[in-house]
């Protein structure tokens, strides 16, 4: 346990600039959309039990805290989705590291705006928005 | 001036294929088709339609319309490489952290029963609603 807590302590206090940040947060959000995939998985499981237990299960993702868990699911997706085409490019396509930077922002100048988006059409109903 | 790093990018040697080498491969396949599966998905469920207007019926509608057949293919096969693309996400990340010979073992052991139960689950759902 202690070897676990050690090594993972190294991949997070090593010093390597956007590409070791990007690389956290992939983990991270990794993480979390994999939890949720498997938690989504097992509340469809219940539209087998009718109408009246799958209506039950909706209702616990409406309340305001699962449609803000909703936003940052959201972000994870679309942070993964284009962080992941960016190390695929650096993969395949050893670019120079002036291209690796560009690449670092041109992937938030996709993430924020589209987030953004997303948070508003999630939040908006909550705050009678819309 | 340029600096080219030259540690990055695919090795030069001849691909020779394996376990690892097909996973690593296979999570760029299988990220790039759920950047469109996945980001579709979730436009259509969280943007066009809308969670709070998500209901028992609507799911009738969407597995047993006349579109059915064509969304339940779309949702076995997001089903299918999204726990294949995480489950093995989490794999590598068990193996990055736990060097422990018995924990690793038993954790990824953990793991792929987890991920046989709930795409069990998923198959059976998707396959088996018929409203």
């Amino acid at each position: 346990m202690g070897n676990a807590i050690s090594s993972l302590w190294k991949g997070i206090t090593y010093k390597g600039g956007p590409g070791h940040y990007a690389f956290i947060l992939h983990r991270v959000t990794g993480i979390g959309v994999a939890l949720f995939v498997t938690l989504h998985i097992v509340d469809n499981f219940i539209v087998m039990f009718g109408e009246e237990a799958f209506s039950e299960v909706l209702h616990l993702y409406s309340n305001p805290v699962m449609r803000l868990l909703e936003v940052f699911l959201i972000f994870s997706v679309i942070y993964h989705a284009f962080n992941g085409l960016r190390v695929i490019i650096m993969d395949f396509w050893a670019p120079s590291s002036h291209v690796q930077r560009m690449l670092w922002w041109l992937v938030w100048v996709i993430v924020i705006p589209l987030s953004l988006i997303a948070a508003w059409f999630t939040l908006a109903p909550i705050f009678g928005l819309r | 001036m340029e600096i080219v790093n030259k540690e990055y990018g695919l090795p030069k040697e001849k691909f020779k294929g394996g376990f690892e080498t097909w996973a690593w491969f296979f999570m760029r396949i299988s990220g790039v088709m759920l950047l469109l599966i996945a980001v579709i998905h979730l436009l259509i469920m969280h943007v066009f339609i809308r969670v709070e207007n998500i209901t028992y019926n609507v799911v009738v509608d969407r597995w047993t319309g006349a579109w059915g057949p064509f969304w339940k293919a779309y949702d076995i096969a997001l089903l299918v490489f999204a726990l294949m693309h995480g489950f093995n996400g989490l794999r590598w990340i068990i193996d990055d952290y736990i060097k422990r010979p018995g924990w690793n073992a038993f954790l990824k052991a953990l793991l792929l029963v987890v991920f046989l139960i709930v795409i069990g689950m998923g198959a059976y759902t998707v396959i088996g609603f018929t409203g």
